[in-house]
Order: structure tokens, then sequence, then C-alpha cells
């Protein structure tokens, strides 16, 4: 294991999917564990600051280097094996290994990693330092769910193996793996995000997931695999105006209320998304496989449906259809596919908005810096509908165009602002701290699955109450602590 | 009307293991990949929707069909094509047809030949052999005429009108019926359908039509394709060095070209080798193949040439293979190589004299080339004659358009050839490596992927589905390495690719490698330039 200067070879380690760009000094590719802990402990001991990365898909800027050494866990990809173990299957994995590597081994032994998050190049460390969700987070949770075990490396280089269940949160303390306690005062008011201040019963892995580098970083994973649905199907509905979207989608939340376990996911995109997509469609690989928007569509849900009995879930399409044309929906606005083929054309106009907002905008600032102005929050649920439309209405005012997508039915949307000019970006910043005031007020989240990165910590530094920063720091100080 | 379409589903091979592809076989079990249609017989499924749609309009009742042959079809498949408007969907079920052009025509005709369809769509290549030939194969089995590389096709009162691409530019002819389409660089989609009408195929299954003649099929040799180059990453301080750097890359030979189709490869006195470009008539030829009974017959491999080498594997029966790449030349047969399952596979066997092939790149030596007008017997003497174009093959278009003339810049007769992938982004960022290319006074190329974005024309593609390149050097921006584009630059002697992931497989097949933003590096070399 080498540590290398930067030179122009390495020139796609200093940005990421941010849009940011930074600098650094030197890189290193550690393989192992070991060699991890080695590169900490070393820079600990001489005060170098580190940017830890995975495969650099990260939307706030997470990976982005400023200065000193970047630690590139892309070759630190473990055995990828698949086991069995009282009855149910786990996968152990670098932290360096794709969720795509993932994947396509899981399903070739009929199984799979059930968030699923969109990017499939993300590493799995990645995935986990920023909290990472994914579509499938409606039925499954977070992606931390899914990790049985792991091994940490902390930034004093010492490793602890972490099992799921050995290390509870009670009270505010957790008795860490090397024997010491972790003493986590109780705020006055909850955090403003979703990682970083322990929650009452929380295992100390779901505790580490978000903490993006601060604590330390994954080498290897355990991770729980699921079988694969016998069935699974994926409906597009195009809504012509925006109250029959909105009664559709509080009837869907109604439903899924009813009905925990046959909605695996449900993903909104408004006109501006679907503007976007359409304009870029001739361009973009992910959505060429997809037919014309139905015309005049203003908004679209999709979602999927899965159920290990047929009749089941064919029961649950009809009710969702009756939904929708209850709502007022028409049905020759609907797209319907089964199986996991037929799925990914449906699958990859998900994962084309968020790859297209990166390259959509018009202005790009000196140095090819095109930095992602973009929503991540999370408000209450039962908001969902005032949101788009505050985002919308906002951006609109302000002659900014705007393309808001996300997990519907959790409320957590990106608003991504196109903006083509210096003066078009600082508007889209003062929209996102006038969003994130609205976000506050409701008690939502700033961060939640995509981390805080560079690109929020400005954020994070405005709205952060002082109790919850000092609280962050002494944790952060505890773990930095030499032993 | 009746219009019939011949699809083929395959597995989604970016999602089989590393493991499989060491151990693969047809038979193989890939279920956990899932498939997909294949991508141009995708574009025929929906070309045929469209014109039964039109058909509608003008008050006609059209009857469609799909057909596919193989071991099995998916449930979902065959109900969304029920869902999108076919009329009947069949499976001949077939376990030996995979690498059997022959044997999938054969079934096809089977299907076809009773139910007098005055339409038959295909996909211009397809299935894990990827032989490009199954469509002329049936188009003679049926007796019909062959229209190829369509890209959009509509009804008129005496026929069919087809937006077609050749090397003489990109046509609009109307042909009378009945007729074979096959279906190239597309932009049609299959439809996507409504949840109730999709619901209500729930079920419905494929008529499924058993095989009725034995397999004796023999297990394909098949080996992973051998990646021979493993990049040499530049590295430089700025992106104006790394240009420079490589600039200088361009200038400097490989260390050790690869071979092309024939390279290194000398004929033994007794085998008598012809070869012919894809412009040749089968009437010429005839005369001149009549005269001398080659043992092998090499002619290029395009459309018109797979046509031209079915024409003579059927007049002469011999054995017969598209794509090949020449091993060695043996005494009762030639070995070839040919890559299968986009490119991810190679499939090694000698096929016996007399046999006809369809390569692409140099000729062997020893060679002969067709000339018009050489007696057969300067042509026993065995001397290199210069080729001379004779006229190509006629087709049956009732009236015909140019639509757009053949892009200037062509692919072949260039020591250099400038290739963009997706990954350049745009078509601006695609313009500014054409005036690059245009100042090396190379070629100009685009991915496939590139290519459906727009960014240039259809004739443009370098990959299996569009040309094989063999310049001296090549330089690929933004292209990641897909399967099917590597087989079309295997032959080139140095490639230089530029992608901002390491990890992209490009650079497992290229021979030196920059890490950086392709558009950004293009417009540092113009400025060098």
């Amino acid at each position: 294991m080498d540590t290398m200067l930067i030179n122009s070879a390495h020139s796609s380690y200093l940005g990421d999917e941010s849009g940011l760009r930074g600098e650094a000094e030197s890189i290193v590719f550690p393989e192992s564990a070991g060699e991890l802990a080695k590169v900490f402990k070393d820079a600990i001991t001489n005060g170098v600051p580190l940017t830890i990365q995975g495969s650099r898909t990260g939307l706030c800027g997470g990976s982005v280097p400023r200065g000193g050494l970047v630690v590139n866990l892309e070759k630190l990809r473990g055995a990828l094996e698949i086991f069995q173990q009282g009855g149910r299957f786990y996968m152990r994995v670098g932290a360096g290994a794709q969720l795509s590597e993932i994947e396509k081994l899981a399903a070739s032994r009929g199984l799979f990693f059930p968030p699923d998050p969109t990017e499939k190049s993300a590493a799995v460390g990645g995935v986990f330092a920023t909290g990472g969700g994914g579509p499938g987070s409606l039925r499954y949770g977070e992606s931390s769910r899914y990790v049985a075990a792991l091994k940490w490396v902390l930034p004093t280089g010492d490793i602890w193996k972490i099992e799921r269940g050995s290390c509870i949160f009670s009270g505010g303390r957790c008795t860490m793996p090397d024997g010491r306690e972790l003493r986590v005062p109780q705020l006055s008011a909850p955090s403003i995000c979703a990682h970083g201040i322990p929650r009452e019963g929380e295992d100390l892995i779901d505790f580490l997931a978000g903490s993006e580098g601060r604590l330390g970083a994954a080498a290897e994973f355990t991770l729980t695999l699921l079988p694969l649905p016998e069935e699974i199907w994926g409906v597009v509905y195009f809504f012509q105006s925006g109250d029959i979207a909105r009664k559709f989608l509080e009837a869907l939340a109604q439903w899924n209320g009813k009905n925990p376990d046959v909605l695996r996911c449900a993903e909104c995109f408004d006109g501006g998304a679907l503007r976007l997509m359409t304009r870029e469609k001739e361009k973009n690989a992910l959505l060429k496989p997809l037919p014309d928007f139905p015309e005049n569509a203003i908004f679209a849900v999709y979602t999927e449906l899965e159920c290990h009995d047929a009749k089941t879930l064919d029961a649950a399409l009809m009710e969702q259809l009756d939904l929708f044309i209850l709502a007022g929906g028409r049905e020759e606005d609907t797209w319907a596919e089964g199986g996991l083929s037929g799925l990914k054309r449906f699958r990859d106009m998900r994962h084309a908005v968020p790859e297209i907002v990166g390259t959509a905008s018009g202005y790009t600032e000196p140095e090819l810096c095109r930095e992602r102005i973009e929503t991540d929050f999370s408000g209450p649920a039962e908001k969902l509908w005032d949101y788009v439309q505050m985002y919308e209405s906002d951006a609109k005012s302000h002659g900014i165009e705007c393309a808001v997508y996300g997990h519907a039915l959790q409320n957590r949307l990106h608003a991504a602002l196109l903006y083509r000019s210096p003066k078009e970006l600082d508007v889209s910043r003062n929209l996102i701290e006038k969003w994130s005031e609205k976000v506050i007020a409701d008690k939502g989240l700033l961060v939640s699955e995509n981390g805080a990165g560079r690109i929020k910590s400005g954020l994070l530094e405005r709205f952060m109450p002082p109790e919850e920063k000092r609280v962050r720091e002494e944790i952060e100080t505890w773990f930095r602590t030499v032993r | 009307m009746k219009i019939l379409v011949c699809f083929k589903a395959v597995p989604n091979w970016e999602k089989i293991l590393d493991a499989d592809w060491e151990d693969f076989s047809p038979s193989s079990d890939l279920r956990y990949a899932g498939v997909s249609f294949n991508c141009f017989d995708e574009s025929a499924l929906e070309l045929a929707l469209r014109l039964k749609a039109q058909d509608k309009e003008r008050a006609g009742e059209s009857f469609v069909a799909a057909v596919t042959v193989g071991k099995t079809l998916s449930a979902h498949l065959a109900e969304s094509l029920y869902a999108a408007g076919f009329d009947e969907v069949t499976l001949m079920s077939d376990s030996g047809a995979e690498f059997d052009p022959r044997r999938v025509a054969a079934r096809l005709w089977a299907y076809a030949r009773e139910r007098e369809f005055d339409l038959v769509l295909t996909g211009i290549r397809a299935g894990m052999a990827d032989s490009a030939l199954v469509p002329g194969m049936l188009a003679q089995k049926l007796g019909i005429q062959h229209i190829q590389d369509v890209q959009e096709i509509s009804l008129t009162p005496a026929g069919v009108l087809a937006v077609q691409l050749d090397e003489d530019g990109l046509w609009q002819r109307e042909y009378s019926l009945p007729a074979l389409v096959s279906v190239g660089n597309s932009p049609a989609v299959l439809r996507a359908v409504n949840l109730r009408t999709r619901m209500s195929v729930k079920g419905k299954a494929p008529t499924v039509i058993e095989e009725d003649i034995p397999s004796n099929a023999q297990e394909p040799q098949l080996s992973r394709v051998k990646i021979a180059r493993n990049a040499v990453m530049l590295e430089a301080a700025g992106i104006t060095e790394l240009a420079q750097g490589l600039l200088r890359e361009l200038s400097e030979d490989r260390d050790e070209a690869p071979s092309s189709a024939g390279d290194g490869i000398t004929l033994p006195e007794d085998i008598y080798t012809v070869c012919c470009d894809d412009k040749s008539s089968i009437e010429r030829l005839s005369v001149v193949l009549d005269a001398v009974t080659p043992d092998l017959v090499i002619i290029d491999d395009t459309s018109r040439g797979r046509d031209l080498a079915l024409a003579i594997s059927q007049r002469s029966g011999a054995a017969l293979q598209s794509g090949a790449k020449i091993l060695s030349v043996e005494k009762g047969g030639v070995r070839i190589s040919k890559r299968v399952c986009a490119s991810n596979l190679e499939w090694t066997r000698v096929l016996p004299f007399p046999a006809v092939l369809t390569v692409y790149g140099s000729l062997p030596e020893g060679a002969i080339t067709i000339a018009e007008q050489r007696s057969a017997a300067s042509l026993a003497n065995r001397t290199h004659i210069p080729e001379i174009s004779l006229s190509p093959i006629s087709g049956s278009a009732l009236s015909e358009t140019l639509l757009a003339p053949p892009t200037e810049n062509s692919l072949s007769n260039k020591d250099c050839v400038v290739v963009c992938g997706a990954g350049m982004g745009s078509r601006e960022n695609c313009e500014k490596a054409r005036t690059l290319a245009e100042k090396l006074g190379a070629g100009f190329g685009l991915t496939r992927s590139a290519a459906l974005c727009g960014w240039g024309g259809a004739d443009e593609i370098v990959g299996m589905s569009g040309s094989r390149i063999a310049p001296k050097t090549a330089l690929v921006f933004g292209a990641s390495g897909a399967g099917a584009f590597l087989a079309g630059i295997e032959d080139v002697g140095k490639i230089c690719a530029v992608n901002t992931d390491p990890k992209a497989l490009i650079f497992r097949s290229a021979d030196a490698g920059a890490v950086a933003d392709a558009p950004s590096l293009v417009e540092a070399m113009l400025e060098l330039l």
C-alpha cells in the first residue's frame, strides 16, 4: 500500500457527484482493515486531515477533499461471499464493494439486498457512511438495518468487530466493543439530522451509519440478504392535475398503512422532473428505452409491489388502480409491467433523474465546478403535497427551473434547482435556506439519507442548535481519543 | 395484413457472474440474470405494432404474431407481447439452436411457411451466436426479398416504405410485399401498456411448438475473450501535460500489434482461397466460382457481404460462418474464432472445406481477389490481382430517395480514428471531438450508445452493430468498454482511452489510458493542435 502524491491521473478523485471539486496532497488505496487502520493511526499521529472515499457517487460532497490525504476504499472489496446461518442468508463484503456486484451475486442465489439504493456504482461503505436508503426503504427501512455485523476502524486505528445486538444505547449510554462506555446527554430538542445522536434502544451499528467518516470507517460488512419475492410488479401513474395526484397519494399512504407488506416503493416526479426527462431523453441511455410520457402529464408516481403470493399481489394492484381512478386518474395514464427484467426501464427512469440533474444545469462555474443545488430534506409525511407545492411555486416565482422527485410517502424529496447564471445560483442558495427554515419549523430533518457532506455544512452551521453541535463534537472527540 | 416478428430474448449479459462466464455453456442456468428482448428485436416488435395501428387506420385488419426459437420464453415477456397487441405469441421449443443459425431459420420457416405472412420483421442480429445470418437465411427459405438495416417502416398502397442505412447513405425506399425486413439501429422502443391491459393477460402463456427435428448440435467450444492489453495509465501534472502525453502515445507504435482477421495467416499452396468484396454481384461471382471451385471463399463482413456469403453457401453447399477471425488454415478446413454472447466469449471451431466466411480486416497471404474480367486461367496462377468493383447487388425497391449522404469522415482507410462514447455527455462535446479528429487527419466514430443519443449518424457506429475498424491507432473518449463495442476495435493497433472512471472496462482493453474528464481533454488537445 503506497501513498502517492496527487497528480492529474487522480483528477477524478478530487470530486464527486455533488459537482464540487477539491484538492489534496496525496492519496492512498488500502486493501484491508489492517491497512486502513494503519492509515488512520498515522494520520491522527501526524495531524493529517483525511477524506475517506468510496466510489464518489455522493450528492453532498462528502468525498470532496480539502487538502491532506485522500483515503479511497475502492480496493477494499473483500471476498464477497454468501453464507447461511440460522436459516438466514448473509454476504460478507469489503467497504469498497459496489452495490452492483453485491446485487449481482445475491441475485445468482435468488436473494437481494433489501433497501436497494438507486446508484448501483456506489460502494457499500459509502452508502453506510451517508446513512443511505433507497426506494426500497419504504418497506425495508434504511440500509444499516441490513448490516448484521461490521468491522469498524476508529480514527485512532483501533478495530472493532461489532455484531448487531451486542451494543445497544440505553439511557444515553452504550458499552463499546473495547469495554469503554460512551455517554451521550439527552438533547432538549430533537436532532435536525437522521444520524449522529443516538436514540433509545438504538444499535451501535445504526448509530455509526451516517457518521460520514467523523467516527471512523467500516472496513468490512456482513449484510443480511432476503429471498427475492416471487412476484414483483411496477406501475407508473401519470396525473393530469395536482389535485388528482394529491388525492391519490393520500389514499395510497392510508392503503400502505393497512397493507405494509406489499408496497415496496412509491417514488414521485413532478412536472419539472417530467419535462427535464423529456428534454434529455434522446441523450440519456437510461431514458431512451421509455416511450414518450402521456401528453399533459404534470406529475407521476412510480410504485413497486411485491409479494410471495400472486393472488395477494393481483388484489393489491387492482385496489391501487381503484384508488387512482377514484382520485380522478385515467386508466390509459398508467404503465405497468411485471418481473424484474420488465421493471428495469422504470427503475432506470428513477435513476435517471438524479443523473441528469447533475449535468442539466446550464451554468458552470470556473474550474468546471457545477455544484448541485438540491434539497434532500425529510418533512412530515402528511405535508408531502405542501412541500411539493412550496418547492415548485418558490422556484417558479424566481424564474428558476426546478425538478422535484423522491420518496413520496416519506416526504423525502429532492428539489433540484437548475440555475443558469451566477445570479440564479445565489437565488437558489437562498431558496435552500428558506426551505431549511420550513423543515426546521415542521420538526423535519435537514440531513437524512445522503449525508451532509460539504454542501450542507453551511446549513448545519446555521440551523443546528449549539447544544447539538457541542454533543456531536464530544462524541467525535471520544472516538478520536487514543486509548 | 399478416405480420410476423421473429424475436429473441437474451440474458441480461451484464448481470452474469464472472464465474459463470468461465464455465459458460448454452445450457447454463442463467435465469438469475433475467432476460430482455434483444435490442434490435425490440425495435422490430414495436415497428410491427405501429404498422398494425397504421393498417387499422386505413380500415385494415392486421394480424400480428411474434415467434421465437429457444429453450424457454419468460412468462412476463410473453404477457408483455400480448398486452402490447400481439395476436399470437409462439415459442418454437428447441434446445439445440443457439449456435446453429440454419436450424433457427428452419424452425422459423416451419412456423411461417403455411401462414403466408405479408411481412416478416426481425432484428438485424440476436441470440448468443450473434451470426446476423438468420434474417437472410429465413428470407431465402421463404423465397422473399430481404430488406436490410431498416430504421423505420410504414405502409404504402404498394407495400412498405423503409428508411434504410447502407454505405451509400440513408435512404427511403419503397418495396412491394411480401418481404423480410431486418431492423438495425432504430430508435423505436416497445410501448408501455396500461395496468388493466397488462393485468388482463396475466397467465396467458405462449403457444409452444415442440422440436420435431432431433438436435445433433455439438457443444460449442467457448472461452472467455482474452484481454491482451492492460492500459498503461498516463500520469501528468495537469490537463495540458496529459493532452501532450496522449498525443505522444498516438504517434508511437504499439510494442506488439494485435492480429487482424487474416494477419499472419499464410494459405497452404493446395488450399484455394478466393476473396471478394461485398460489392460483387452473385451472378458474376458464380461464373468465376464455377470455374475455379475454391476451397474457401472470404467476403467482407457487412450486410451485403453476409447476403452474398449466404447465396454462395446455398449454391455450393459450403459451410458458412459470419464475422469470423481466421486462426489457421489446416488440411481439411479452416480454424476460426468468433465473438459471441455480446462479445463476452469466443467460439472456436474448424469449418470443413468447402467453406464461406465473412471476415473483417486484412486478408490472409496468398488469397486471390475476384476481378471482373480475369480468366479462370489467370486466377489459377494465383497472382495478386487488383480488385475492381463490380456493380452492387441490385435491390428490388420500387422507388428510392436519398435522405442523407454517407458521413464524410470515413472510418476506413484511416491511420487513426477518434471514437466518442456516451461519457462525452453531449452532442456539442462530440462535435469538438470530431474537430479534433479532423485536425489529426483521423476518422470519427461513435459507440452505439452515443449514436442513439443523436450525437452522430448511425453509419458512424463502431462495434458489433456498426463497423469494425483496424487503424494503427484509436483514441476512445468516454466509452465504458462494453463487449459489443470492444469487438469493433479489437484489431486496432494501439488504443488510447480516456474515462473518468479508473475502473472502466475500456482500460483493460486499451494500451494507454488517462483517467480524466474526456471533454476537457479534447479541448486541451485542440489547443495544442
